[in-house]
């Protein structure tokens, strides 16, 4: 794995040249490679290649040597024909969009990308990255559907655009770099980025405590969490540790059954931003406690549940808080 | 399609199904041949119903027919007639001989000698008989329906794989489940059953089902995987030789009976690999030492080799 | 971080370089060989990890050793073999620090300019061919660079550069044939250590029995018309004119003798030569000898290459040392007069001879002269006496010392050519009559198959000429007068008695005259060695010009560059054209296209379709496994099998690619 340099240099932050760009790859969701939207330069070594032949035709010329010539001939016809080979390891492949992983602000994200191609073709050797992030090797050989997971670091929260997508090769002699920049018009959902915090805002309706799933002194039996360090041994559920292979602590939910609602108005002096990270924290901690509770936002009440969907529906508006919805 | 005939198919195999107890899949492709005009080959250990299934078929499908129990006397003029001088006429004439029938039961085939063997065959293929310079057409349709035992029982000349390639399918019976031969115990022998029967068919019938058959249609998607397996079959070196155009044509042939009988006017790789072991076992010789794994016939072994969408 | 060079393409590499190493390795001294072996057998230790790579101090010993040896071993960097040696030597060094693809690429591409140095060396077809091969080695090791999962399929990269090299095949001769040929941009060092071969320029008795056991190629003459007999096939080569008792030398240099040059004033002498038959016309293809002088049948007419001139002595000279083959074109007129009005002063020099010395020889040459009224008479009593006294022609002679004519003459009387064309102008010169040693091949074996006299080292031959009053010079061959075969027939036939013929060299084809077939094959190899000599070794400007002249006529060299690219670009297209032809011709059908497509999708939920699984039967499990999607597969499904199957023109590709799309937001929507 290597990082990427972008393909352009310089020229690709210019405004101008992604318009020029946006007008010849166009977002699409699925983009098949063809002679529209593969660009073909030599690579470093092709160029040492084509100053390694024109030494070897002076030496040719100067030793008079006519086999020289033939050798300094057939290495020009090698380093055409092969980037014939190369714009061909890259023609006819379809790139096609798949999931947008979910994530937080400032980790990785990954994206699934299907290459497929026609049957019969081999493509080898290829490269799958997005601009200045971590390269994924692909090849199609024998096969005609691959899917790649492709990961890059997402920005702030919100929707992430993470720009074009790079599919390169150098195959078969390296001589040339085949590449293509396409943007297949992905998107993903990036959370606020979780900052901790020493007590969640949570209204006071009274014992403070009672956030707190209640270990142990309740016969409320409410289920089985993941064991965290320092839970009672006593509340250990051997039952389903032996089951699920993993330690389990059994749950007890609170006696007062007071509904717990994470409260944007509890905060206060701090920034908008801060507090949804905040938020986030605990909307991740709650949830791994397996904790029922409500988010209350500006102009946003979700109320109070439990389980994957209701997580996810709370982390996407924290996440779009504030923003265009579309 | 038209709605008698159909209904005509599944009396048949109804009818077929009650007789022959648990083995719906090997009667279909028994229909499979008669309705793809070829000729069937029912291979497998003496006892195992090849010759109630022969019979059943010849019954129901209401066709006149003959049996010949082959054995190593058998000589061809038995099978196919012979010419002899009538004293009263003063001249000679043909007596035909049993293949002279629209639906022939030839019963233990391998048990016969070559000669023998060779001149049902012929007939098989030309679809006529030739004695002494004269030949006489056979009646329309002509099946055979042949039963063999296993090569490697004692007393047999096993058939040479050309003459094998004239049997459209070939059936392999097998042991009944446990419930079928359960009712086979309680309801003693099954051939009392085929003489209480009526036929459902007649040959008129079964000529209109098989000009249906050979209407239906094939797209170029299904000939592009036909043609895949053929090209495997060549150029596999597991096997010995590949499938030959006959081969690859009676492979066809059989998955359009096979889309009939499933009730559909067109055929799906689904057709072709439902048949495709049958049609092509017999037809192929794998590499001894090259073996593919030990549970797949050559053809259900190809099948798994060979991409359905290219 | 670094990027490792996959193991494989270390292999291949390891293997190519060794295959492009090995020809340069027989040529180079011996430590040579002994670094780079040392260098390939640590890396590959290092490859099977039995080593590490060595420490920079090390790697600066190595280094400065095999500079020190590079110098001490050739005096200077001067001419070329040190600077191969210096890229062999860092070739094989550059191993011990290769770790990084980059650095493979380094030496692959080193690689491709050691095949270069193959050719100067050896243009042979044999050689070339091996030459190519290693190309193909090379780039097999490029591809072993670039190629994924190398454990699968070990033998991709070779296949791969094969079929490579074969596609850059047609787009090379084109180039080969077509590109402007340049004449050298700037001096470079040239090889100093071949060693001279052929005949030398001076003659000791003795001296060309070495060559006699030689059977290596002189050269190959191709004539326009129909050959000339044996006997006049005397291939001049030098003269030699001054004796000093034992060896017959070139005489030293004077202005008045100096060259004829095309394009300069014609020296006056040149006027004097009278042709007295029709000439005939031939080309000559010489392998490098180092030495400046041709050879051709006399009379030669003046040269038209500007790189050759003709001598006083009336054969040709080339202003270079011949180091490469070299191809020129001749005209004789075998039936001449040449310097009729010899000056005086001329004369004297060939009468010279040193002051005492062989009194026996001098004494029997007065006796003659004496006894016989003209100069050709004495000419024609010395070839009688040795005719008819025991001179025996022999390749193995008996070793003369002191006196060697007289010895030769009076004692002996054994000797081959040189001792009779020596002795001979002794005598001559003795009895007054100007005469001259001249020294070259004679004879050479026809090749019906490529239609040229071959010219091997062992029919080296010397031979006498003497001037007559009124006829000039006249050549006198007293080998003829003790050897007739020899000249008729060759040296092999001579020979035959002794045993001598090439009797250093075991086992030899030319040995083998015996078998027919045997012949035809050593004639076939030897017409396609010198094709290839002709026409690819040889090709150059002139050839260039000549063969594109039959296509276009009068075409210029200048035009040369714009046909090559005009050439260069059509074949490229030509090459694209087939290439995505061939794409298009095994493309998957739209039907393909789409099932594959809606396959796809559910592949990357992990219900990929095994390759003999039949499109229904594949959604109806997808239908089992999703049975929340049930609906829609069976609405995709059922249209797509009705299309592709039951061929219904009613449902397009269209309404089909919508059922996909619709199913994909189903499936890829992140879920709200």
């Amino acid at each position: 794995m290597k990082a990427n340099k972008h393909p352009f240099g310089r020229l690709g932050d210019s405004a101008r040249f992604r318009l020029w760009l946006n007008r010849r790859v166009p977002p699409q969701n699925e983009i098949t490679l063809k002679l529209r939207n593969i660009f073909i330069l030599p690579s470093r070594q092709g160029i040492f290649f084509s100053l390694l032949m024109i030494l070897i035709l002076i030496a040719g010329i100067n030793y008079q040597n006519s086999l020289a010539h033939g050798l300094a001939f057939l290495l020009m016809s090698l380093f055409m024909v092969s980037m014939l080979h190369t714009y061909r390891n890259l023609s006819g492949l379809v790139l096609s969009a798949g999931r947008a992983g979910r994530t937080f602000a400032g980790d990785e994200v990954d994206f699934t990308v299907t290459l497929s191609c026609a049957a019969g073709r081999d493509h080898e050797a290829l490269e799958v990255c997005w601009l200045d992030h971590l390269v994924t090797q692909a090849d199609l050989i024998d096969k005609s559907v691959s899917v790649l997971r492709v990961s890059t670091f997402a920005g702030n929260r919100g929707w992430f655009d993470p720009g074009r997508l790079t599919v390169e090769t150098r195959f078969p002699l390296g001589l040339f770099r085949a590449w293509a920049l396409l943007d297949l018009d992905f998107r993903a959902l990036v959370y606020p980025n979780p900052i901790a915090e020493e007590s969640p805002p949570i209204l006071d309706e009274g014992d403070s405590d009672d956030f707190q799933p209640v270990r142990g002194c309740s016969d409320d039996f409410a289920g089985v969490r993941d064991y965290l360090p320092g839970d009672v041994i006593r509340d250990i559920s051997w039952k389903a540790t032996a089951r699920l292979g993993e330690q389990m602590t059994k749950e007890y939910s609170a006696s007062s059954g007071a509904e717990i609602w994470l409260d944007w108005y509890q905060y206060e002096n701090i920034s908008d931003e801060l507090k949804l990270s905040h938020l986030t924290y605990w909307v991740e901690q709650f949830s791994k406690q397996r904790k029922p509770f409500g988010l209350r936002l500006p102009a946003r009440e979700i109320g109070p549940g439990l389980g994957e969907n209701h997580r996810r529906q709370m982390l996407r508006a924290l996440a779009l808080f504030g923003l265009d919805q579309t | 399609m038209d709605v008698d005939i159909r209904q005509n198919l599944q009396n048949t195999l109804d009818t077929l199904n009650s007789i022959v107890l648990g083995k719906p899949r090997e009667i279909k492709l028994a229909l499979t041949a008669v309705l793809g005009g070829g000729h069937l080959l029912i291979e497998d250990l003496p006892g195992m119903g090849k010759t109630t299934l022969a019979q059943a078929m010849s019954k129901v499908l209401g066709l006149s027919h003959q049996r010949i129990q082959f054995t190593s006397d058998v000589l061809p003029s038995d099978v196919l007639g012979v010419t002899v001088f009538s004293q009263i006429d003063g001249e000679f004439s043909f007596h035909q001989g049993p293949i002279f029938c629209n639906l022939l039961l030839a019963d233990e085939i391998n048990r016969t000698t070559p000669k023998s063997q060779s001149a049902l065959l012929e007939a098989m293929e030309e679809g006529s008989v030739t004695t002494e310079g004269v030949t006489r057409e056979l009646p329309d349709p002509f099946f055979v329906i042949a039963t063999q035992n296993p090569n490697h029982q004692t007393g047999t000349y096993p058939l040479p794989e050309s003459q094998l390639d004239r049997f459209l399918l070939r059936v392999q019976l097998g042991y009944p489940d446990s419930a079928s031969e359960r009712i086979l115990l309680e309801s003693g022998n099954r051939r009392n059953l085929i003489a209480s029967c009526d036929a459902v068919l007649d040959g008129e019938k079964v000529k209109a089902l098989q000009h249906e058959v050979s209407l239906l249609r094939v797209s170029e998607e299904l000939l592009d995987y036909l043609q895949r397996l053929a090209e495997f079959t060549r150029q596999s070196e597991a096997l010995r030789y590949g499938l030959s155009p006959r081969g690859v044509m009676a492979v066809l042939s059989a998955a359009k009976a096979w889309a009939y009988i499933a009730g559909r006017d067109y055929v799906i790789p689904e057709d072709i690999q439902a048949i495709f072991s049958s049609a092509t076992d017999h037809r192929l010789r794998d590499q001894s030492g090259k073996t593919m794994s030990t549970h797949l016939s050559i053809g259900e072994w190809i099948v798994t080799q060979v991409d359905v969408i290219n | 971080m670094i990027a490792l060079a996959p193991r494989n393409a270390l292999a291949w590499m390891l293997i190519a370089q060794l295959v492009v190493l090995l020809p340069q390795l027989l040529r180079f001294p011996w430590w040579i060989s002994a670094v780079c072996f040392f260098c390939g057998l640590w890396r590959v230790l290092i490859f099977q990890q039995r080593a590490a790579y060595p420490g920079w101090p090390i790697k600066g010993f190595l280094v400065l050793v095999s500079l020190v040896c590079l110098v001490v071993q050739w005096g200077s960097m001067l001419s070329l073999e040190p600077w191969v040696g210096l890229l062999l030597l860092m070739f094989s060094l550059k191993l011990l620090e290769m770790q990084r693809s980059g650095d493979v690429y380094q030496v692959i591409l080193l690689g491709y300019f050691v095949a270069l140095t193959h050719f100067l060396y050896d243009q042979s077809f044999s050689g070339s061919s091996y030459t190519f091969a290693c190309v193909t080695m090379l780039t097999a090791s490029l591809v072993g660079c670039q190629q994924v999962r190398a454990d699968l399929r070990p033998w991709l990269p070779l296949r791969k550069a094969i079929s490579l090299i074969l596609q850059a095949v047609p787009l090379m001769l084109v180039l080969f044939v077509l590109f402007p040929r340049l004449a050298p941009l700037w001096s470079i060092p040239q090889q100093h250590s071949m060693t001279v071969t052929g005949i030398s320029d001076r003659m000791t008795m003795g001296s060309i029995s070495e060559l006699t056991q030689s059977s290596e190629l002189a050269f190959r003459a191709t004539f326009q018309a129909s050959l000339p007999n044996s006997q006049f096939l005397y291939w001049r080569g030098l003269v030699l004119t001054e004796f000093d008792g034992k060896t017959w030398q070139r005489p030293p240099f004077q202005p008045k003798n100096r060259l004829s040059r095309p394009g300069r004033s014609q020296p006056d002498w040149l006027s004097e030569r009278q042709a007295l038959s029709e000439p005939i016309a031939y080309q000559i293809m010489m392998e490098p000898s180092q030495q400046q002088w041709l050879f051709t049948l006399p009379m030669v007419m003046p040269a038209v290459s500007s790189k050759i001139g003709l001598s006083r002595d009336q054969h040709l000279v080339s202003f270079e040392p011949i180091r490469s083959r070299f191809r020129f074109d001749a005209v004789s007129v075998l039936s001449f007069r040449t310097d009729t009005g010899l000056a005086d002063s001329q004369q004297e020099r060939y009468l010279t001879l040193p002051v005492d010395g062989n009194p026996l020889s001098r004494r029997f040459a007065a006796r003659l002269k004496a006894s016989r009224s003209s100069n050709q008479a004495v000419a024609q009593a010395v070839l009688d006496y040795f005719r008819e006294e025991q001179f025996y022609y022999t390749l193995r002679p008996d070793r003369l010392e002191g006196e060697v004519v007289d010895q030769f003459l009076f004692g002996s009387r054994r000797g081959f050519c040189g001792h009779f064309a020596g002795s001979f102008a002794f005598l001559m010169r003795a009895a007054g009559i100007p005469a001259r040693v001249v020294v070259g091949y004679q004879g050479g074996e026809y090749n019906p198959i490529g239609n040229y006299i071959e010219v091997r080292q062992f029919d080296a031959h010397a031979w006498s000429e003497i001037w007559l009053q009124g006829r000039g010079w006249v050549r006198i061959d007293p080998t003829a007068a003790v050897a007739p075969e020899r000249i008729e027939m060759g040296l092999q036939a001579a020979m035959q008695e002794e045993g001598s013929f090439l009797e250093n060299i075991p086992v030899s084809w030319l040995k083998m005259r015996g078998f027919a077939w045997l012949t035809e094959l050593r004639f076939q190899i030897s017409a396609w060695a010198h094709y290839w000599n002709s026409f690819v070794v040889g090709y150059d400007p002139v050839m260039q010009i000549n063969l594109l002249s039959r296509i276009w006529e009068d075409i210029q060299p200048q035009d040369l560059a714009h046909i090559t690219i005009v050439a260069f670009i059509g074949i490229i297209v030509l090459l694209a054209i087939i290439m995505l032809r061939s794409t298009n011709s095994r493309r998957s059908s739209q039907m393909s296209i789409l099932f594959n497509r809606f396959a796809a999708l559910f592949a990357q939920l992990g219900y990929a379709r095994a390759i003999d699984e039949a499109p229904l039967d594949y959604c109806k499990r997808l239908m089992s496994q999703r049975p929340e999607l049930a609906e829609a597969i069976q609405d995709f499904s059922s249209s797509y099998m009705t299309r592709c199957y039951g061929n219904d023109m009613s449902i397009s590709v269209d309404a089909l690619d919508r059922k996909i799309n619709g199913l994909k937001m189903r499936l890829l929507s992140p879920m709200l």
